[in-house]
């Protein structure tokens, strides 16, 4: 129930829009439409070592600590902490592989996956002085082949190659940085692949069981891309309202049932149909009362002022001296309205203002 | 009769309160209900507290209000016989006081000297900032600017605040809406303010410019008080935003800013893209300040019905983050004038 606003408390009326050329008819919005592509990122060919540095690696002394030239191409880096232990047992390579992402789109991290093809040799199985192992003068036999797997979900290692007891069992892992989510514009996703080759000797020193190098590697990664372009979405006709826009603002987003374009539009046009008489009243400190005639405002205590939301009728003076409301609607009932924002004003007085929206 | 009236915190609380304050006299704790711990103390209903009665409000030397006169009368050159020796003893260490003299008559000791700096003083309020901070700090007092009259203490006070009513009040403007237009829909985040002017007729406002006090983002309350019925009603809750000072007429005009506003500094880093369907409200939920928000069940429904295909958004301000998730569900964001935030929806 309305509170009623008598005339003899308004001071003054600041504003009053009782025009209907507000009508809002027409919504328009920028939207983000947003598709999906899958695509090779990358293809990265990485050289460790000639096929010439890998036959000398089989005669170098396990005993030193290994000094590399890997060649790596464009586009990588290598992050080198491979060390030789002692008793030679295995080192390691890094190479990163970063992807970069254009502003207007993003990668979907959950679905990254790569393809690898790979070179590498290993020294010759040696089994008529140990039992296992290699023959420490061979230069070692070479295997390529070609694996796929999912980086997006981290499980190491990522692959195997060979087997124990045939060729050697190498572990191949993969990492990648972020491990989920999405990235794009500046940001970067990292993978890095750690490629080991290991070196061992026999108790004699000369044999060198299980001694390998990976020669070369070709990694291909391949995503989904999620393709953002801007769309400008109208409905209705007549006085326009532009819907502020964001990249929240996706045509596929949804309110309820509707896409939310759908329902916003409807909703403003409806409610604005009409367009909206408002009004801003200066008005005194009082008591006001409801129109069943209850005390809702007193300034005695409790709710002294008027507030946000409160449903007010404003009332002027009508011919016989008695109020009447200010305002009706086309249907002949008193125009009610929302107190949208108050103000405080004391200018050797105290003063409220209403800021009135027609309901 | 109806008036606003308001109240601005320079410190409040943070510096912790006053224990007690003794003298050098006859070592009697002040703020105790004792009657001639310096001399003479009022008798009244309510004990004299220091730290707690009010300054500024109206009524301060008024009947039935009460203060401390020394028994000493400043002699031909205004110096009390036995200086006046002050421990006051705080719940934490605080580095800031406020004395309040005899600011009816304008009477105050020319130089007061607290842990030993001596600080010249020309008003009946005194404040200072950037003592060593410490639960303990001895006042000495042995001059006063007027031969023949008594050393009137009417408050010692870590907590410092300007308080602006009738006496001195000129004007006071403040609103709280929450659209620009009012004949359009609002969806997005509005921030409000005001401004206050008054005199500064005893120089106290003056000290705490001299002193650095005056700066942005201080609490501002502003009530309507009902002084027949005494009762009253907050109004506003801002903060200080820009101080002018006018010399010729010792007057003050403040801006005001509500505490929406400072969320435009305050960096939010950004929601990674996800091509999972995402809930408004579950988003929401990772918004910061939320805690501070009275999210209205309109608002609240509307989020909860509302999903975004790929949620993400970029880095911006925490202002940015809420513009934007109020834009989408078709939400207003403003603060009411008690000071909480309030999320609405127009969509009625």
């Amino acid at each position: 129930m309305s509170i009623i606003i008598p005339s003899k408390n308004i001071y003054e009326i600041l504003e009053h829009k009782t025009i209907l050329d507000n009508s809002i008819g027409r919504i328009s919005a920028e939207e983000t439409n947003i598709s999906k592509t899958s695509q090779s990122l990358d293809i990265t060919n990485i050289s460790i070592f000639t096929e010439q540095q890998a036959s000398v690696l089989f005669g170098i002394d396990p005993y030193l600590k290994l000094t590399k030239n890997p060649i790596i191409q464009t586009g990588s880096k290598i992050k080198d902490n491979a060390v030789i232990n002692s008793t030679g047992k295995s080192s390691f390579d890094y190479f990163d592989l970063t992807i970069e992402i254009s502003a207007q789109n993003y990668l979907d991290l959950s679905n990254i996956h790569a393809r690898i093809k790979y070179n590498y040799r290993y020294g010759q199985y040696h089994s008529t002085t140990t039992g296992y192992g290699f023959d420490a003068d061979s230069i070692g036999e070479f295997q390529s082949g070609t694996f796929d797997f999912s980086i997006g979900k981290i499980s190491n290692p990522a692959y195997i190659l060979g087997s124990r007891g045939v060729v050697p069992s190498v572990p191949l892992w993969v990492y990648m940085t972020p491990s989920s989510g999405s990235v794009n514009g500046v940001s970067k996703v990292t993978i890095e692949l750690q490629i080991p080759y290991y070196f061992s000797v026999n108790t004699d020193g000369k044999s060198k069981p299980d001694t390998f190098a990976m020669e070369n590697v070709e990694i291909e990664i391949y995503g989904n891309v999620y393709s953002i372009e801007k769309t400008i979405t109208n409905y209705g006709s007549g006085k326009t309202y532009n819907l502020p826009s964001n990249e929240l603002t996706q045509a596929e987003a949804t309110i309820g049932d509707l896409s939310r374009f759908q329902y916003m539009a409807q909703r403003i046009t409806t409610d604005y149909a009409q367009g909206k008489e408002t009004m801003v009243l200066r008005c005194s400190i009082s008591d006001y009362y409801n129109q069943s005639g209850t005390k809702k405002i007193s300034i005695t205590g409790g709710k002294m002022l008027f507030a946000h939301y409160d449903e007010v009728l404003p009332m002027s003076f009508g011919a016989d001296g008695k109020d009447i409301p200010m305002s009706y609607k086309k249907d002949g009932t008193p125009k009610t309205f929302r107190v949208l924002g108050t103000r405080k004003i004391y200018d050797g007085a105290v003063w409220q203002d209403l800021y009135l929206q027609e309901i | 009769m109806i008036t606003l009236t308001a109240r601005i915190d320079l410190f409040s609380g943070m510096n912790g309160s006053l224990t007690s304050v003794t003298s050098n006299i006859d070592g009697n704790n002040i703020s105790a209900n004792i009657q001639g711990v310096l001399g003479e103390k009022k008798t009244v209903t309510n004990p004299f507290i220091i730290g707690v009665n009010k300054l500024g409000d109206g009524s301060t030397f008024s009947s039935g209000e009460e203060y401390f006169i020394g028994k000493q009368l400043a002699d031909e050159n205004g110096n009390f016989a036995t200086p006046y020796e002050f421990v006051v003893t705080s719940s934490t260490s605080i580095d800031t006081l406020t004395i309040a003299f005899d600011d009816l008559h304008g009477r105050f000791p020319t130089h007061i000297i607290i842990d030993g700096v001596t600080y010249y003083d020309n008003d009946a309020i005194f404040t200072v900032s950037g003592l060593t901070s410490s639960t303990t700090h001895t006042i000495v007092i042995s001059e006063w600017n007027t031969k023949g009259t008594p050393l009137i203490i009417s408050g010692i006070y870590v907590d410092l605040s300007i308080t602006i009513d009738r006496r001195n009040l000129l004007a006071i403007d403040t609103k709280a809406i929450d659209r620009s237009d009012l004949s359009l829909p609002s969806f997005g985040i509005i921030s409000n303010g005001g401004s206050i002017e008054f005199n500064d007729t005893t120089g106290e406002v003056w000290d705490y410019a001299s002193q650095g006090l005056l700066v942005s983002g201080l609490e501002t309350k502003i009530y309507l008080n009902n002084t027949l019925s005494k009762t009253k009603q907050l109004v506003a809750t801002l903060e200080t935003d820009k101080w002018e000072y006018d010399t010729e007429n010792k007057s003050v005009r403040v801006t005001l800013k509500d505490g929406l506003e400072e969320w435009q500094e305050y960096p939010f880093n950004g929601f990674p893209f996800r091509t999972e369907k995402m809930n408004m409200l579950a988003l929401y939920n990772y918004l910061p300040m939320k805690n501070n928000i009275i999210l209205t069940s309109q608002a609240q429904s509307q989020l909860a019905n509302t999903y975004c295909p790929y949620p993400n958004m970029d880095s911006s301000s925490v202002w940015g983050a809420w513009r934007k998730i109020c834009e989408v569900c078709g939400l207003q964001m403003f603060m009411r004038e008690d000071g909480k935030v309030v999320v609405s929806t127009d969509m009625r």
